[in-house]
């Protein structure tokens, strides 16, 4: 049976990791260490003024459209690290913005599914493909280099965590702003209603970082495991599962992000979170 | 009298295809690191992260 009664303490902390320098909201500047050579799991703008560590889509961007690589080897094979090891138990353990969701989920309003929005899932794929690898790679300036598309026309989150405070914090900022921050704004404020009212929109839709780690969630090492024997199928986990999974059918779907809910959901512990490389062992039952 | 025996998988079970697919993502995923590391991209995020991201902020 799962326990999923403290993942708040694990999205606390890979918050508080993630964004360690709190006081730079205050004084209106971003931590400038060796540590932003490396990324965090997570959606996590590197213009939050508390980040640590780069974001590893606005990363993966940055090298893409740079002038002096085409191909993002070092971001890529980051990406697939943390994909093959932990799959979306990112989004569900470790991303700030998930989490941010999930706490405005919990606003007490009427909630609604999107389990008929199913085939809006896979806009995220969409926006991974043309918005973060394809258009940065593409479309150049005089000198080679390209815009981080997703980062400044999508991404809600550099607006929330780097953009507002740092308006609020710096005078100059503040007088720089325009038509971008209030589109961005928009979008934020967009994301913001629907996470009110939907379980988390923008992982389900538009996150890219999710889109990608949900492509290794069927060869993960972190991955759930249903015990055929005691599985009766009759879909208590799927009426549990707020990322709309048929965890009986697909335990390890794209779209799971290995909350727990399911497994703390099922009357017959017939699921279970693994963290192994080791096949799962299949028995057959002997007549003797 | 009725038991469980383990059944090892075939070699085209798909289980069996699964656990080396994740050894193998694992192998690349290093490959690539330490490739991308040679070829000097971290210090493209680094400068990338140490520079206010006008983009991401809103400003453009």
């Amino acid at each position: 049976m799962g326990n999923n009664r403290h993942r708040w303490k694990i999205q606390l902390g890979a918050t508080l990791a993630s964004n360690p320098f709190l006081m730079n909201f205050l004084h209106g500047k971003i931590f400038r260490g060796g540590l932003k050579a490396a990324c965090v799991p997570g959606l996590n703008c590197y213009s939050c003024p508390a980040a640590a560590a780069s974001c590893p889509i606005g990363a993966l961007q940055a090298v893409i459209g740079s002038s002096r690589f085409q191909a993002a080897y070092y971001v890529a094979g980051f990406l697939i690290l943390a994909g093959v090891l932990l799959g979306r138990a990112v989004c569900g353990f470790l991303c700030p913005f998930g989490w941010f969701q999930e706490l405005l989920h919990k606003l007490p309003t009427r909630k609604f599914s999107t389990r008929r929005l199913h085939i809006l899932t896979w806009l995220k794929y969409g926006v991974l493909a043309l918005f973060v690898i394809v258009l940065p790679m593409t479309i150049v300036n005089e000198v080679g280099m390209g815009d981080p598309f997703f980062c400044k026309y999508l991404c809600p989150a550099g607006i929330l965590e780097g953009g507002i405070p740092l308006a609020f914090a710096d005078a100059s900022i503040r007088a720089s702003l325009g038509g971008l921050f209030t589109w961005k704004s928009c979008i934020l404020l967009g994301v913001v209603t629907l996470a009110v009212f939907c379980y988390r929109p923008f992982c389900k839709w538009i996150c890219p970082l999710g889109a990608l780690y949900g492509l290794f969630n069927r060869v993960s090492v972190c991955r759930l495991e249903i015990d055929a024997v005691k599985c009766t199928a009759c879909g208590a986990c799927s009426q549990a599962c707020r990322m709309d999974v048929e965890v009986f059918r697909t335990p390890n779907h794209s779209e799971c992000i290995r909350c727990g809910d399911c497994a703390a959901a099922c009357p017959h512990g017939a699921i279970t979170r693994t963290f192994s490389l080791k096949t799962a062992q299949k028995t057959k039952e002997t007549i003797t | 009298m009725r038991a469980e025996t383990a059944v090892e998988p075939p070699p085209w079970c798909p289980w069996a295809d699964m656990r080396k697919a994740t050894i193998c993502c694992l192998a690349a995923a290093l490959l690539l690191i330490g490739l991308g590391l040679w070829r000097g991209e971290a210090d493209v995020v680094l400068h990338k992260g140490i520079n206010l991201c006008l983009e991401c902020v809103g400003i453009g």
